[in-house]
């Protein structure tokens, strides 16, 4: 699949219109799929990705044919999302009582009652700077520095946003699982 | 206890169906993009000419307005400004990369704190300099308080690796010890 990429690729940058439309073809769906996650309303979610693949291809001379082009693209529609929920005064600022707290790899570790879906459904009900920060963590599986780059703020206000997140998923989850055990 | 992280796959969210026409839509956006870039470019060579002809008449003029004196000086002042910058540049880079080095490893809040206080004057402090040469380019003064801010930010950034690396030894022993 990637050598095939690659030889799209090599033919988009010399100008092929098919090359272009081939990488739309094979990437769209699940460029839709994962800005989809972002943004709710489906056309904003549409155009977001659109506007990611025209992104990509006016840079594609800057991606590098070793890394894998779905996540290269991947991250390039995320942030176009994140661009528009900006606009609409989302914002990742820290605020003045922040405590730096490290962060262990076992506080991600949720009940063996829990499944995948009562963690997505609990981040639906997340204030949006916290679901974000949870999911580019969690679902697409970037790190702090990444998500510090992709949201544009300091290493340390996005590991106190990630904290915030997670405290609020755990007490979303513990609260759903009160009710389970009660009825 | 369970790990999810990076266990979610496409299949864990609900299908999403593009829209019909959204192909032939992608396309007149992706057509209608490059033929403002390609609009843009011609615009982008018409400023580079129109701004090469402004320089050569700028030059032309003060060729014949200056006497060799001034020249001279304009000269020199040109040429402050630009190592200045390039100064300015050097240490500003450095300064960020200490920085950025020290939100890393950095635990305690109100350390932290302090010293983006005192980086906040300083570049309070370095704004308001700069002002004053970009007003004068003769006042050497100025240029000198300005290197004065930038090495003293780049030294309290320093202090801090060094305050970190302090912390660092102190706790490796105990922790071994335990």
């Amino acid at each position: 699949m990637q050598q095939t990429n690659n030889q799209i690729i090599a033919a988009f940058k010399k100008g092929d219109r098919k090359a272009q439309m081939q990488l739309y073809d094979n990437y769209c769906n699940a460029m839709f799929a994962i800005a989809c996650r972002y943004l709710k309303n489906e056309e904003d979610a549409k155009d977001a990705m659109q506007e990611g693949f025209i992104k990509a291809f006016s840079k594609i001379h800057s991606y590098e044919p070793n890394s894998e082009f779905g996540a290269w693209l991947k991250r390039i529609v995320i942030n176009q999302c994140l661009d528009v929920l900006k606009k609409e005064k989302l914002e990742f600022q820290p605020l003045n009582d922040e405590v730096m707290t490290m962060e262990s790899k076992t506080d991600w570790h949720f009940e063996d009652t829990l499944n995948k879906n009562d963690i997505l459904n609990a981040m639906e009900s997340l204030p949006t700077k916290y679901k974000v920060t949870v999911q580019l963590y969690l679902i697409e599986g970037y790190d702090h520095l990444e998500i510090s780059e992709i949201l544009d703020i300091p290493i340390k206000t996005s590991r106190t946003h990630l904290r915030r997140g997670r405290l609020k998923l755990q007490e979303l989850l513990t609260a759903k699982k009160y009710v389970n055990e009660k009825f | 206890m369970k790990n999810f992280r990076k266990s979610f796959t496409g299949d864990d969210f609900p299908e999403k169906k593009l829209p019909e026409g959204h192909r032939e839509e992608f396309l007149t956006k992706l057509e209608s993009t490059e033929s403002l870039l390609i609009k843009k470019k011609k615009n982008n060579w018409v400023k580079i000419a129109a701004a090469l002809l402004i320089v050569a008449s700028l030059g032309f003029l003060l060729e014949h307005s200056l006497n060799s004196e001034e020249r001279l000086e304009a000269e020199i002042n040109d040429a402050i400004a630009l190592q200045l910058r390039e100064v300015e540049i050097e240490y500003i880079t450095n300064i960020n990369t200490e920085w950025k080095n020290f939100l890393v490893l950095a635990t305690d809040e109100q350390l932290i704190q302090r010293y983006r206080d005192k980086l906040a004057q300083l570049d309070t402090d370095y704004k308001e300099i700069s002002k004053k040469f970009e007003n004068n380019k003769n006042n050497i003064g100025a240029v000198e308080d300005i290197i004065r801010n930038l090495q003293t930010r780049l030294t309290l950034l320093k202090d801090i690796q060094e305050h970190i690396k302090l912390l660092n030894q102190k706790s490796e022993p105990n922790e071994k010890f335990i």
